[in-house]
């Protein structure tokens, strides 16, 4: 086939480029790490790449959901330890005041005891979590009290209208308050305040009650200790009862926790393979390349030189 | 003897002399654009019937030469390919350079991309739905719902831009063909006057080539040369039509395609997003119509016209929704978001899609008044976290697809038409290149061909002084030598 001067020009030009072109395409995937920089790289790739992405993403907000959840938790826990104590306590103040050699100094000294671990027990029922109310419900700022126009813990204490007699009333609701661990999966993070077990009821508001009734009783109704006797150990069977929610509820966030880092990793490790440049292959395949440019300059201003010119006389 | 052999000679002379001008020309023009090689064919002139002694005593005595033309050395069959070829060149080369672009605006994979802040989007809602009367949760969830709703604005509003340079380089373009269109009916005009009376235009028709060339590139056109009836043969008339998705429609008819306004007859337009092709002189009176008719709407296929109507009509077009453009994906993206949102929380975004999605202003101002849930429950988080577990759910509007996946398909497929356009923007040029080389081989210059043509024309003109200077010498015996006698 005929070749003239210009082809040979032309084919030199067009290879230099294309080197080039490889060459500078191969020093931005060096410089940068990555592989994929556009869609068009590797669009499978970045498809999977974008979902993994976003997978880890919501893998860390599962995990940070699950951190809070379980200082929520924890907080809870260690006040209902509290309160177990407390009424193991109380009971033993009531056993001592169902004693019928008691007279009624030691009984006063004994109700002010019962006094006392009343107010424990309403601290322990009304404690917060980073301001928020453990044991309210949702209602975790406390309920607006139409008639005082102060704000109330979930517990108080407040005499009937009717009656005029102390109770325990609730003020809080029982919602749940929900943070999703997984996908898909909701996990209740409190214990509403009203929680109620095994047939008494409210279990809070069976303690706070109890205690509440074992100062009056100690003055003046002591027969009826015997009944607060028996309540307060059901009281305390019932507390632990929440107790074991409590831990259930933990380790099932210890179990997703568990099961999110794991996946973790395997996501990182995916996402790497997809979008980052293996250092060790660009490396030799730069060198490559280098060398082929080399050659094809080398080459195109050997065979562009000559001419037929140079000869003739 | 007479002077026939002088004369013969100095035939010879002269036409050496027009051949090495003809090299010199080419040598001049090796680097020229579009020049194809010339070369001067020789002939003989008309024999002289003289007697001789054998063969019946009638026998033919040769004359000299001649140059009979000056012709081209060019293989039109090439150069039909090259311009089918270059259309489709140019037209996956606009479209490769506007993908780049558009994947430029939308920037992923990156952290500022749209999948990033998204799930910064999702995230927020999150937080807040676990401490769902916290003040610095609701500002975070304005704020990033307010980063993602700019980013939406900013993209939609880019591509548009995007569509308008598109408009706009096909009006320039558009400008540029009708200017081409003028200049070749001239051409053929000029070319036409030159070959009735026997001339090789040769200079003129490398110019309408080379016209050719860049026209073809820009919109698809078929050529075609026909012998002018009446004029004497290989005298042919150059019609050029526009490949309208298989109709053709004239651009360049022939030596009369000039108006008396000095322009084309047939000219294009770009207007309301279609290409027209019109006739300004139909009833073929030669002078512009008044007012000149409607155009005809033209459905290029190929072309860089072609790849930039694509881009206007369909890809960068939000309300091209039966073609699922790129700019619409984008918009139902928005849509979809705010649907889903304000579903949970009403008025969270204001607007209707991705050129005007906004967060509230009120809520911009006062993030309090952002609603987690019950207003009246400060614990109740459930509307923050129905709208953290919608990014999973799946919506009608979307295809059946969540919020994320429809994102993701949107770049997928970009990536994919983007992949698609470069491959073959790049197979195209390999094939152009291949056959503008076999061009090159049939008509271009070589400097080495031509310099060994220097010396064999070189050689034969000097042969030729030689003849002559030998019957010079041989008259000038006959002239000064006969008939002298005892001088």
């Amino acid at each position: 086939m005929r070749v003239t001067n210009r082809m040979l020009v032309d084919n030199l030009r067009l290879n230099i480029a294309q080197n080039a072109e490889t060459l500078a395409d191969l020093q931005t995937q060096l410089s940068s790490g990555k592989r994929l920089r556009k869609p068009s790289d590797d669009p499978q790739e970045l498809s999977r790449a974008l979902s993994v992405k976003s997978s880890i993403d919501q893998n860390n907000q599962y995990q940070r959901n699950i951190s809070t959840a379980r200082s929520w938790l924890e907080a809870a826990d260690s006040n209902l330890n509290q309160l177990m104590n407390l009424l193991t306590r109380a009971r033993n103040v009531a056993l001592r005041g169902a004693n019928g050699t008691q007279g009624t100094e030691e009984r006063a000294r004994l109700a002010e005891q019962a006094d006392g671990l009343l107010q424990e027990g309403l601290q322990a029922a009304n404690a917060t979590h980073e301001g928020k109310y453990l044991f309210g419900g949702r209602m975790i700022s406390g309920q607006l009290d139409a008639v005082t126009g102060l704000v109330d813990p979930p517990f108080t204490i407040e005499p009937d209208p009717v009656t005029g007699v102390d109770e325990v009333n609730y003020n809080g609701d029982s919602g749940e308050m929900k943070r999703e661990i997984d996908k898909g999966v909701e996990l209740a993070v409190n214990i509403p305040g009203d929680f109620a077990a095994g047939g008494v009821g409210s279990v809070l508001q069976k303690a706070l009650t109890t205690l509440n009734d074992l100062k009056r009783h100690l003055t003046s109704d002591p027969s009826a200790l015997s009944s607060d006797i028996e309540a307060f150990s059901e009281c305390v069977d019932r507390v632990s009862d929440m107790r074991g929610i409590v831990g259930v509820k933990e380790s099932r966030l210890d179990a997703t926790e568990s099961s999110l880092t794991d996946r973790g990793v395997g996501l990182k490790i995916s996402l790497s393979r997809a979008q980052d440049a293996d250092v060790a292959e660009v490396m030799t395949k730069l060198m490559m390349q280098e060398n082929v440019y080399k050659a094809a300059l080398n080459i195109g201003a050997r065979v562009i030189q000559p001419s037929l010119l140079d000869f003739l006389r | 003897m007479g002077f026939l052999g002088l004369n013969t000679a100095l035939l010879g002379l002269m036409a050496q002399q027009r051949a090495l001008e003809v090299i010199s020309h080419n040598i001049a023009n090796a680097n020229t654009e579009g020049y194809t090689r010339q070369e001067a064919v020789m002939g003989t002139t008309i024999p002289l019937t003289v007697a001789l002694s054998g063969r019946g005593g009638l026998g033919q005595l040769g004359t000299g030469v001649q140059i009979s033309e000056i012709r081209q050395i060019r293989d039109r069959f090439v150069d039909s390919q090259i311009r089918d070829q270059v259309a489709s060149q140019g037209n996956w080369e606009t479209l490769r350079d506007y993908y780049e672009q558009v994947e430029a605006v939308l920037n992923e994979p990156s952290d500022q991309g749209i999948n990033n802040l998204l799930g910064k989007f999702w995230g927020a809602w999150h937080d807040l739905s676990g401490d769902a009367s916290n003040y610095a949760a609701k500002a975070t969830v304005v704020e990033n719902a307010g980063v993602l709703a700019d980013a939406l604005r900013r993209d939609a509003s880019q591509l548009a831009g995007l569509r308008t340079g598109a408009s706009e380089q096909i009006d320039i373009k558009v400008g540029e063909i009708n200017v081409w269109l003028k200049n070749l009916g001239d051409l053929n005009k000029k070319i036409l006057e030159v070959e009735v009376v026997g001339g090789d235009p040769n200079d003129l028709k490398d110019q309408r080539g080379l016209l050719l060339d860049k026209l073809a590139r820009v919109v698809p056109i078929s050529v075609a040369e026909t012998q002018l009836s009446g004029a004497p043969t290989g005298v042919t008339e150059m019609v050029i039509s526009l490949n309208d998705n298989g109709t053709l429609r004239t651009l360049v008819d022939g030596a009369d395609s000039l108006l008396d306004d000095e322009d084309s007859r047939y000219q294009l337009d770009w207007s309301g997003g279609q290409l027209l092709w019109i006739d300004r002189d139909q009833d073929g009176d030669g002078a512009v119509d008044s007012p000149v008719g409607a155009g005809t709407a033209t459905d290029v296929q190929d072309g860089e016209l072609a790849g930039l109507q694509l881009m206007y009509n369909s890809m960068l077009n939000p309300a091209d929704g039966v073609n699922k453009s790129l700019a619409w994906r984008l918009n139902e993206l928005a849509e979809g978001i705010i649907e889903v949102v304000n579903g949970f929380h009403p008025n969270f975004f204001t607007g209707t899609g991705a050129t005007d999605i906004e967060v509230n202003p009120t809520l911009v101002d006062n993030p309090q008044d952002v609603q987690s849930g019950d207003p009246a429950i400060p614990g109740d988080g459930s509307i923050a976290l129905s709208i953290a577990e919608a990014q999973d759910d799946v919506l009608a509007s979307l295809e059946n697809s969540s919020i994320g996946d429809w994102y993701k398909a949107l770049i997928s497929k970009l990536g994919i038409d983007s992949k698609q356009s470069q491959t073959m923007a790049s197979n195209q040029k390999l094939l152009v290149d291949h056959l503008t080389r076999n061009r090159e081989a049939a008509s271009g210059v070589s400097l080495d061909e031509e310099a060994s043509n220097l010396i064999r024309f070189e050689r034969a003109y000097q042969a030729s002084a030689r003849v002559m200077t030998v019957m010079d010498e041989m008259l000038d015996k006959i002239i000064n030598g006969m008939g002298l006698v005892g001088r």
